[in-house]
């Protein structure tokens, strides 16, 4: 008992110590891979406006800051922009999916009441009912409203379709990059541009100068800056809800919880765990299969009918009390004298005689003689 | 998701746990197309549909709660400590509900898995009383085996949930060969015998001792009056003669390969055990010496002769968990040990297949120098499949070819018996039905004509 005590003791000590050269082992592959792993950047997703990134725009959104101090990321659905004052601008960059109908109409609302959104995407059709159109050859100046020319890249391969209303800010040979349009009280404000406020890009060419013409656009004293992250949100995309009527999407759910509770009925396992068995069965006839499959393969059919014939002879022994060792043609004349002897059975016997004494014997002749032989059984056996 | 696969493990895997009903499930179908109906036609929001499942299985569950706690039931199981192979039994199962709610329980017993059982079985019980709830089972496996748990599912009070628990009950079964045949010739040898049609014939009038004096009845051999005491009693006395008794008697049991062969019940192998047993019964109730020996490539079993009845208890024991093996019998490792075994002149019956036994070469030369000694018989089981074979219409060359093999195997088989027999080895080949007998009266022949 004593020992037995002393034993646990001791394989406890000892798993403790492993414990702690476990961890030891641990913590130090921990500071390797710290120091000699390299600092990988953290991913944002471009047009970020808290991304440094050179795709994102947090360069703008810093500038933007320091210059007004009143700039603020918008994460919340549209609806909660309504009723929040005027004087406004919402800036949208290359928003990742186009807002539902009820968020577009949220979306206008708050332009309606006096504010304005700065739209930059690469093809904004389909946003407020901008119409775009896909652009021949994209180079050349680009032209504002005064002709004033300015340097600009431009990867969008769509030009704005503008409509009457809409006032062209700027353009190139290829067509409109920036309109202006306005909604009651408010504007918005469209270009084909998001690149031009991205952190690499921004202080190339007159980048800069063309953004900050657009903020200026409408007005020069915003009370409020918003950059809209509602619209980045990646799983924000219009969702099954928007795809299915509500009764299915209820119906679908009710359907969930109904095959787990169904699962849950029908696979709770109730009674011993089982364990797959083996059970043989074995046929006495085993031995007789395999010889006669042997027998075929090797076509002895004369053996065969031989031994049939034997058989025969051993049947006309018991039954009859022919002598087993007499020759076939022996045993006519005693046969002559059996009244259950047919007259079909002297001529089958003459047969047998003949076709036993053959070297080889074919398949049909062995079939056909197998047969008789079975008769000639049959006969003596009395059945 | 280690957790998330422990609970799932918990859901549907352990021995206790909860699962819904069916009443719950039709219960939240018509829920689930309630609510369908209603967001069809009105407004109703994800959170609102959240609270309405949640309230559903809140109160579902609080019938669950409501219902007997698990150790409120307790179970006891009766079950016979040893079974014979192939018959059907009853198994209790008693209940006791110390709750105040009357159950409904369905219950499935942990036997083991070659038991044939039509489980799972239900029964009610009512608020603090016992009853005692039965099954039927079948066990066609002969061994030792181990009954441990018994598995419990009773519903609660509406039937929403039924909570599974499994109650530890260890008990240990052995599953021995049918013993019906046994019984029966213990309970009246002679109806036994003569039921069978076998007729015990009378013995031969030198053998045997001398049993009592009585009157002399008319057909008494003459040369059997003790004429002391018919001259003191003034009455005509015989006297009386019986077998000896103490003979020697030996049983070998072959578990080759070919005693696993199928019957129309059972093997070969569970036939001749029946038939060993009640041979055996039948010495030992005659006061012989018994010996039981099992073998397949080597000695598997050896009962040492003993007699009295209470030695056949000791042979089933032994002999009932042994099994078919999948080698060949070795017949000179079994007649080796046997001759070493044996001191005194005994009988040897041997069960086995009677073609492989005559295929066996070395077995001659052994049986040759047992002979001096023993007197040896061989009962084997006719092969009903072999005579089928060799009566089959020849429809295809395959039959043909099966056909003719089988007819060489009968023959050679008529052959080598008329030379074992001239060579004094008795064998016989009894229907499957008919060995029982066919063993027992074999051994009552031998016995009344003093052959030993």
């Amino acid at each position: 008992m004593k020992n037995k005590g002393a034993a646990s003791l001791h394989s406890r000590i000892t798993s403790r110590r492993a414990l702690i050269w476990l961890a030891a082992v641990l913590l130090l592959f921990i500071g390797i891979s710290y120091i000699i792993a390299p600092d990988t950047p953290k991913e944002y997703p471009a047009f970020v406006s808290e991304s440094p990134s050179p795709t994102g725009v947090k360069a703008f959104y810093t500038y933007m800051d320091n210059q007004t101090g009143a700039v603020n990321r918008w994460r919340h659905s549209p609806e909660l922009l309504t009723g929040r004052g005027n004087n406004q601008l919402l800036i949208m960059v290359e928003p990742s999916f186009t807002p539902g109908t009820e968020e577009m109409e949220d979306y206008m609302a708050f332009m309606e009441s006096g504010n304005t959104i700065l739209l930059l995407k690469t093809n904004p059709d389909g946003m407020f009912g901008t119409e775009t159109v896909p652009a021949q050859d994209a180079s050349g100046d680009i032209t504002d409203q005064n002709e004033n020319v300015s340097t600009a890249e431009i990867n969008s391969a769509f030009r704005l379709n503008p409509s009457n209303n809409d006032n062209i800010l700027l353009k190139d040979e290829a067509g409109a990059i920036a309109t202006k349009s306005t909604f009651e009280n408010g504007a918005l404000i469209t270009a084909v541009a998001p690149e031009w406020m991205m952190n690499a890009k921004i202080l190339e060419q007159d980048h800069l100068e063309l953004i900050l013409s657009f903020v200026h656009a409408g007005n020069t004293g915003w009370e409020t800056v918003y950059f809209d992250e509602y619209l980045h949100r990646s799983n924000n995309a219009p969702s099954l809800t928007a795809l299915y009527p509500y009764w299915i999407l209820v119906l679908g759910f009710q359907a969930v919880l109904f095959a787990a509770l169904w699962l849950w009925f029908q696979g709770k396992r109730f009674g011993p765990v089982k364990v797959p068995r083996e059970e043989t069965v074995r046929f006495s006839d085993e031995r007789i299969q395999a010889l006669a499959a042997w027998y075929q393969r090797s076509r002895q059919y004369r053996d065969s009918l031989q031994i049939q014939a034997d058989y025969l002879k051993m049947l006309l022994q018991e039954r009859w009390g022919i002598p087993y060792y007499k020759n076939w043609v022996d045993i006519q004349e005693q046969l002559d004298q059996k009244a259950e002897a047919g007259p079909d059975m002297k001529n089958d016997i003459d047969g047998l005689t003949n076709v036993l004494q053959k070297e080889r014997i074919d398949k049909k002749t062995y079939m056909s003689w197998s047969k008789r032989i079975n008769r000639l059984r049959k006969e003596v056996e009395g059945e | 998701m280690k957790s998330l696969k422990s609970l799932w493990d918990r859901l549907l895997f352990r021995d206790r746990g909860i699962l819904p009903g069916k009443r719950l499930l039709a219960l939240f179908l018509i829920f689930s197309i309630g609510i369908t109906v209603m967001a069809a036609f009105s407004n109703v929001s994800w959170i609102w549909l959240f609270v309405m499942n949640g309230l559903l299985l809140l109160i579902s569950l609080l019938d669950l709660w409501l219902s007997p706690k698990k150790k409120d039931l307790s179970f006891k199981r009766k079950i016979p400590d040893a079974l014979e192979r192939g018959i059907t039994y009853a198994v209790q199962i008693e209940v006791t509900n110390a709750s105040n709610k009357a159950c409904s329980v369905r219950l499935t017993d942990g036997i083991p898995q070659s038991f044939r059982t039509p489980f799972p079985f239900e029964g009610t019980i009512k608020a603090q009383e016992t009853s005692a709830l039965s099954y039927q089972v079948i066990a066609p496996v002969r061994g030792n085996y181990e009954i441990d748990k018994l598995f419990v599912r009773y519903r609660s009070v509406f039937g929403l949930w039924e909570k599974q628990t499994a109650a530890v009950i260890k008990q240990h079964v052995r599953v021995i060969p049918d013993l019906t045949q046994t019984k029966r010739y213990l309970e009246s040898p002679q109806q036994f015998l003569l039921h069978e049609g076998v007729r015990v014939r009378k013995q031969r009038s030198e053998a045997g001792e001398f049993a009592r004096i009585r009157s002399y009845a008319v057909g008494d051999d003459p040369r059997k009056i003790n004429w002391r005491q018919t001259a003191k009693l003034q009455e005509i006395m015989s006297n009386e003669y019986e077998p000896e008794h103490g003979k020697y008697v030996t049983i070998l049991i072959d578990c080759g390969r070919m005693m696993g062969a199928e019957l129309k019940t059972g093997n070969r192998l569970e036939k001749a055990l029946e038939a060993a047993l009640t041979t055996a019964a039948a010495a030992l109730r005659n006061g012989d010496y018994v010996a039981v020996l099992a073998f397949s490539t080597d000695v598997q079993r050896f009962v040492p002769p003993e007699k009295g009845m209470g030695h056949l208890q000791k042979i089933l024991q032994t002999i009932s968990t042994i099994h078919v093996e999948a080698s060949e019998a070795n017949y000179s490792a079994a007649f080796n040990y046997l001759s070493a075994a044996l001191k005194k002149r005994s009988l040897i019956l041997l069960f086995s297949d009677v073609q492989t036994f005559l295929y066996e070469e070395t077995v001659l030369h052994h049986l040759r120098r047992m002979r001096q000694r023993h007197l040896f018989m061989l009962i084997g089981i006719e092969d009903k499949t072999l005579l089928a074979a060799a009566r089959q219409e020849p429809d295809s060359s395959k039959i043909a070819m099966v056909k003719s093999v089988a007819q060489q195997q009968i023959g050679f088989k008529k052959q080598k018996k008329t030379y074992w027999e001239k060579q004094g080895l008795s064998m016989v080949e009894a229907k499957e039905e008919r060995l029982v007998t066919a063993a027992v009266s074999h051994y009552i022949r031998i016995m009344n004509e003093g052959m030993l």
